[in-house]
C-alpha cells in the first residue's frame, strides 16, 4: 500500500478549491497540505478530513501495490485439511499478528539440491530420500514428530504454534516477509501432525521463490513426498511381509503395535502398503483413534507441567529458529503480546515468562 | 461522554458492573465484533470460566451503527494507513500491530467521536497519535462511575479487582489508583 499525496491537488483542482482553503477547512496550515501532497501521510483525523472533504475514498488515497508482507497459499482440497475462501482470511490475520517479529529479519534460501522441478514419482522418492538424510534418520525407521520438528529447521521453516480459529486444519504454511513460516494447531495430536507437516515442508521447498498456487495435482505430489518421507520402503515392506497371511484382527494389532513403537497412525501405512500391493485390503475402524489417545496432543506436550523454564525449553527444543527471533525481540514484546504469541496467558505467569527469556538471552550472548 | 469498550476493557468491567452496556447511564458501549471475541476465542474458555455468565450482558450498538457507510469508509483508511508501514507508534518506536477488532473499535471511535477504553498499548497509542482520542483504562471508567454515584463498591468488587492480578491483566494509571482509594477508603488489590 503507497500513499498517493497527488490526489489532493487533483481533486482539490477539480473541485475549485485552493490548497490555502483546503488547508482552513481542515483545520491545519497550507505547508501541511503541501507536505501530504509531496508525500507525507497525514494523521488518521485529517485522513477522515480530507476523505470528506474531496469526495473521495480511501482507496483513491493509497495506492495498491502488490502486497508480499504476507501470502497465503491458495490451495487446499485435501480430505480433511481444508482451507476455504472465507477461512484464508481468518488465518492470513492470524499470520498478520506475527508480521513485525519478522519484519527486519533477513531469510534464508532453500538448499539448491532440495529444489523440484517436476512431479514424477521418481523425484518424490529423491527428494524424501534427502529429506530424510538432513535429520539423520536410519533407513528403516519411521519419522516421528520430533524428528519432522528437526526438519522444519534444518529448512529453515520457523514452526509457530497457536490455537487455530478453524478446526481440523492441523497446520498451514504461509510466508512472511520471505519467512517460512508453518502455524501449527495446539489442539492437534502429535500423531496427527506428522503427515501434514511433512506435505506442508514439501509446500515450501517447491514454493520457495514465490507463492504458487496449488493445485490438486500438486497437492497430490506433496501427500507421496510427504508419505515417502515418513515411511521408508523398507518399514512398509517389512509390516506387510509380517501380516499379510495373518486375519485381519491379527493385522490390525500387529499394526497397533508398530505405530505405538513407532508414534505414527495406522491409516497412512495402510494406504502406503494399499499402493504398493493393490489387492491388499484391511479395515482398521477405530484403531486410529484409540491409538491416538495414548500421544497427547502437541499443546500438551510444549505445557507438560506449570514450570516456565521448562515450558520455554520444550519451546525452543520443537522451534528454535522462531525462538530465536523472538529472544531477539524480547525487551519489546510486552507480558501481553507474549502470552498471545505462545497462548499461554490463561496458565503461566508472563511476568516470569519474560524474565526468564530475558535470562536465556544473555545466557546466549555469553 | 460516550466510551467505547474493547474486549480487554468489556473483560476486566463486566464482571464489576454487568449492567454497563444497559444502563445508558454508565455511557458504555461496544461492538458486535467485541462480543464474539468474548465469546468466541478459544483462549478465553479457561482464562476467564465466568465469561458464559456475562454474555447475555454484552449488547452492541448494532449493525446500523457498526457498519455504516462512515465506519466502512474510515475502517478502510485504517486498515490501508497501517499498510503503507510507514505509520510508527512515537511511543514504542514498532510498527502498529492492530488486529482487525482493534481498527474496527479505532474506526468506529473515529466516526462518532468516541473516548475508548483498553488496556492494548498498541490501540491506546494508535488512537492518540492518529485521531487524539480519549482513552481511559477499566479503573479510570470505574472511578468515573463511582464519582457519579452509579456504583457502591463492596467486598465482591474488590475481589473482582483482585482476579486481575491473577489473570495477569495490563497495570492501571497511577493517577486512576490513587483516585480509586480516595474514593473506595480501600487499598487498590489490582495490578
Amino acid at each position: 500500500m503507497k500513499w498517493e499525496g497527488s490526489i489532493i491537488k487533483k481533486k482539490s483542482d477539480e473541485r475549485g478549491l485552493s490548497i490555502t482553503k483546503l488547508a482552513q477547512q481542515i483545520g491545519v496550515s497550507r505547508q501541511a497540505v503541501n507536505d501530504w501532497i509531496k508525500g507525507q501521510v497525514p494523521k488518521g483525523l485529517y485522513l477522515i478530513a480530507l476523505c470528506d472533504i474531496l469526495d473521495i475514498s480511501p482507496d483513491d488515497l493509497f495506492m495498491k501495490g502488490e502486497d508480499v508482507t504476507i501470502q497465503m497459499p491458495v490451495y487446499r482440497t485435501r480430505r480433511k485439511a481444508k482451507i476455504k475462501p472465507e477461512h484464508e482470511v481468518q488465518l492470513a490475520e492470524l499470520a498478520n499478528e506475527y508480521k513485525n517479529l519478522f519484519r527486519d529479519k533477513s531469510a534464508s534460501t532453500i538448499h539448491p539440491t532440495l529444489k523440484i522441478s517436476n512431479r514424477s514419482p521418481e523425484t518424490a522418492k529423491i527428494i524424501a530420500c534427502k529429506l530424510r538424510k538432513a535429520v539423520e534418520i536410519s533407513s528403516d525407521k519411521p519419522m516421528d514428530y520430533e524428528e519432522v520438528f528437526r526438519l522444519l529447521e534444518n529448512l529453515d521453516i520457523h514452526a509457530i504454534f497457536r490455537d487455530f480459529p478453524v478446526s481440523r486444519l492441523y497446520a498451514f504454511y504461509t510466508r512472511i516477509f520471505e519467512h517460512r513460516v508453518v502455524f501449527v494447531d495446539l489442539k492437534t495430536n502429535v500423531l496427527d501432525l506428522i503427515f501434514p507437516l511433512l506435505h506442508e515442508s514439501v509446500h515450501v521447498i517447491r514454493n520457495d521463490s514465490k507463492m504458487l498456487i496449488v493445485d490438486d495435482e500438486e497437492e497430490k505430489f506433496c501427500d507421496i513426498v510427504a508419505s515417502y518421507t515418513q515411511f521408508p520402503e523398507t518399514y512398509i515392506e517389512q509390516i506387510y511381509e509380517m501380516i499379510v497371511d495373518l486375519d485381519p484382527p491379527n493385522q490390525i494389532n500387529i499394526l497397533k503395535q508398530f505405530s505405538q513403537t513407532n508414534h505414527h497412525a495406522i491409516c497412512g501405512i495402510i494406504k502406503r502398503i494399499k499402493d504398493n500391493h493393490s489387492e491388499f485390503d484391511l479395515s482398521y475402524g477405530g484403531a486410529d483413534t484409540n491409538l491416538k489417545k495414548n500421544f497427547p496432543k502437541i499443546g500438551e506436550v510444549l505445557s507438560k507441567t506449570d514450570d516456565v523454564r521448562q515450558f520455554l525449553q520444550n519451546y525452543q527444543s520443537l522451534s528454535p529458529i522462531f525462538f530465536d527471533i523472538l529472544l531477539d525481540k524480547v525487551e519489546n514484546l510486552t507480558q501481553r503480546k507474549l502470552g498471545e504469541i505462545f497462548c499461554i496467558e490463561s496458565y503461566l505467569d508472563m511476568v516470569s515468562v519474560r524474565d526468564e527469556m530475558l535470562q536465556m538471552k544473555k545466557l546466549r550472548a555469553k | 461522554m460516550v466510551v467505547l469498550c474493547d474486549t480487554c476493557s468489556v473483560l476486566m468491567l463486566i464482571r464489576v458492573t454487568p449492567e454497563m452496556f444497559n444502563d445508558e447511564r454508565y455511557e458504555s458501549v461496544t461492538i458486535r465484533k467485541v462480543y464474539e471475541e468474548f465469546t468466541r476465542r478459544q483462549k478465553f474458555k479457561t482464562k476467564y470460566p465466568w465469561r458464559n455468565i456475562f454474555r447475555s450482558k454484552i449488547k452492541s450498538l448494532g449493525a446500523t451503527i457498526e457498519e455504516s457507510e462512515s465506519v466502512t469508509r474510515n475502517f478502510k483508511l485504517i486498515s490501508n494507513l497501517i499498510d503503507t508501514d510507514t505509520v510508527i507508534n512515537q511511543s514504542s518506536g514498532s510498527f502498529f500491530n492492530l488486529s482487525r477488532t482493534d481498527r474496527y473499535i479505532a474506526a468506529c471511535a473515529a466516526t462518532y467521536h468516541y473516548n475508548v477504553s483498553t488496556v492494548d498499548g498498541d490501540l491506546m497509542d494508535f488512537l492518540k497519535q492518529e485521531f487524539k482520542t480519549n482513552v481511559i483504562k477499566p479503573l479510570g471508567l470505574i472511578n468515573r462511575w463511582l464519582e457519579k454515584g452509579l456504583s457502591h463498591w463492596d467486598d465482591e468488587k474488590q475481589s473482582i479487582i483482585e482476579d486481575w492480578h491473577t489473570c495477569n491483566e495490563a497495570a492501571q494509571d497511577r493517577a486512576d489508583i490513587g483516585k480509586f482509594r480516595h474514593l473506595t477508603r480501600r487499598k487498590y488489590p489490582g495490578p
